[in-house]
């Protein structure tokens, strides 16, 4: 049995199909990549993934359990999500934020008991937060916030984490710290990872499998060596590029081209 | 040096205290403190602690209401009358005041029970206009109040100019707010709904914080986000439409209070909306003071005060800085 069962998925808003006929499964401890141009559906795919937003048709099995049957209660305590950036309204702490991933053990009733804070200590050294957890998380730069609400999708203990650019606003140096990060914690842990990526070199370097998506059907799934050739990217992002492989790990590497040249 | 919350909390309630004995020193005749438990004063004494109490009930449901709408709907502009309470009782009471609606048996209660009643029905209006099958859209429920409070608040402006009766200015009082009470059973009830809506949103306060994050966030994070939001919209409601329906409109609290509580004791609602109630009461018991002594012999009503006042204190507190570190 795969860890993660996507079957015949279609979802999407009213009127508006954006994904349809998604089949795919993911074994544990794997690290995917869902890559594909703007509008393709990787984000509705995450929304999905995660009861954000209801699927209008087939079926995602989560260790055999149908997600949608469960309560969001009992899928945040298996399934956490990153998102792009957190735009908080009032200025809470870090440690704030963090133990508020605790909810998905809490309920509405309960408050946080000792062991919380204990976990909750535990995701901010994880995370290298320790020193900043008194600081209001509106006044942390970008890449310091991303790695608190890692911290924060760590305390609900999740064995799957979903991510959505989580560098999308980051430097080089904190992209790849961000993304060594959650490598770390998929190998250490076995934390399965699905990660919507727009860099597709980060995408190469880091994922075991990239699933590419093209409006809303899959377009390919496989190893990135499989998934990031010219021919398929031209096909699907409309663009003109040169892959080539890095001279370390011999991963792809995609360089873009200009198309009038 | 910095303040922790609990020191914060124990300094509002000290303060609250000072605040609510000085008011019960001064109005159109001052007593002093050795004076008063004389006799002479006992007629005046028991109006003012009933003004008080009032004032500080208000004042403190109105607060949280503001601070609940806010987290609720992720707006800093919330207010306990956006959804539309206050123009939904507003019309009930004034049709109450003008058309001489009189329930005999209910005697004096029957106008805060027509106003309560017609607030009430004006929210259950907006939420139905939101929801869109199992959700109501936060955005739905802000749009639906502000659009419906305008229009009830056109047909009292309708009501009001058409009017030449001597109701009028009664009415008017009314729509200005007021802490006068006369009735110690309607006192009573209005105290106990507002200290269980204040009591229960704390106990349930840990929601509202993620729920202030943001919708999608919250669901990612395990939250029963339309049972939260009913929740707290139900408290809510019932909150202002009970101190609404006595008080009529005393603006401004809610709007600003929130905001100020947050600077002194951070964003977490579990201390937020005790903050809140402390110090929405301060202020109401306050303005009250004001509104019974500046144009004396005429006594102000206190929703001009709140907002006159509460104008320039609000942008003092915004400028100064964040939060205490």
């Amino acid at each position: 049995m795969d860890f993660l069962n996507v079957v015949d998925l279609k979802s999407g808003y009213k009127n508006n199909l954006v994904l349809n006929e998604i089949s795919f499964s993911v074994k544990k401890g794997e690290f995917i990549g869902i890559i594909g141009p703007n509008g393709a559906g990787k984000t509705t795919l995450l929304k999905t993934l995660s009861h954000i937003i209801r699927p209008l048709g087939g079926k995602v099995f989560l260790k055999g359990k149908d997600i949608h049957l469960l309560s969001s209660l009992l899928l945040a305590r298996e399934c956490a999500m990153v998102g792009q950036d957190l735009l908080s309204l009032f200025s809470f702490t870090v440690e704030e934020i963090v133990l508020m991933g605790r909810n998905p053990y809490l309920g509405l009733f309960k408050q946080e008991r000792k062991e919380d804070v204990e976990i909750v200590n535990m995701a901010l050294k994880r995370t290298d937060m320790s020193l900043l957890k008194d600081r209001p998380i509106d006044e942390l730069s970008a890449g310091e916030r991303q790695r608190a609400l890692i911290a924060k999708a760590l305390v609900q203990q999740p064995q799957l984490l979903l991510l959505d650019e989580p560098t999308a606003h980051l430097d080089i140096g904190y992209q790849t710290d961000i993304l060594d990060l959650i490598r770390l914690l998929n190998r250490d842990s076995e934390l399965t990872v699905i990660c919507v990526l727009h860099d597709l070199n980060l995408a190469s370097q880091y994922c075991d499998k990239l699933l590419l998506l093209d409006k809303g059907k899959i377009a390919g799934f496989g190893p990135p060596a499989e998934i990031l050739q010219y021919d398929i990217l031209e096909r699907t992002f409309n663009a003109r590029c040169l892959v080539d492989k890095d001279i370390l790990g011999g991963k792809p590497i995609v360089i873009p081209f200009p198309k009038n040249a | 040096m910095r303040i922790k919350p609990y020191q914060s909390i124990l300094i509002l309630s000290f303060l609250l205290l000072g605040v609510a004995f000085f008011s019960l020193l001064i109005g159109s005749v001052t007593i002093t403190p050795t004076r008063l438990f004389s006799p002479a004063f006992k007629g005046i004494l028991f109006l003012r602690i009933t003004r008080i109490v009032l004032a500080l009930v208000a004042g403190a449901g109105l607060a949280v209401t503001g601070a609940i709408l806010q987290g609720l709907l992720k707006n800093p502009l919330a207010d306990p009358y956006i959804l539309g309470i206050s123009s939904g009782s507003g019309l009930g009471a004034v049709v109450a005041i003008l058309f001489g609606l009189n329930l005999s048996f209910l005697g004096s209660l029957s106008l805060p029970l027509f106003a309560f009643l017609a607030g009430l029905a004006t929210i259950f209006l907006v939420y139905l206009l939101s929801k869109k099958g199992a959700r109501v859209g936060t955005e739905d429920l802000l749009l639906s109040g502000v659009i419906i409070t305008a229009m009830l608040s056109g047909i009292i402006m309708f009501i009001v100019s058409a009017t030449e009766q001597e109701g009028l200015h009664s009415a008017l009082w009314w729509l200005l707010g007021n802490t006068q009470i006369y009735d110690l059973k309607l006192l009573a009830v209005v105290s106990a709904i507002t200290i269980l809506g204040v009591v229960v949103s704390t106990f349930l306060a840990r929601n509202l914080n993620i729920m202030s994050l943001g919708e999608e966030e919250a669901i990612t994070m395990g939250l029963d986000v339309e049972k939260v939001k009913l929740i707290f919209f139900v408290i809510s409601s019932i909150m202002t439409a009970a101190i609404v329906s006595v008080c009529g409109m005393i603006g401004f609290v809610g709007l600003i209070i929130p905001h100020i509580a947050r600077r002194f004791i951070g964003p977490d609602h579990r201390r937020l909306i005790p903050a809140s109630a402390l110090c929405g009461g301060i202020y109401l018991i306050l303005c009250d003071i004001l509104a019974r002594r500046v144009t004396q012999p005429i006594e102000l009503p206190i929703g001009v005060v709140t907002a006159i006042c509460g104008a320039p204190f609000f942008i003092f507190f915004l400028r100064r800085s964040r939060r205490p570190k």
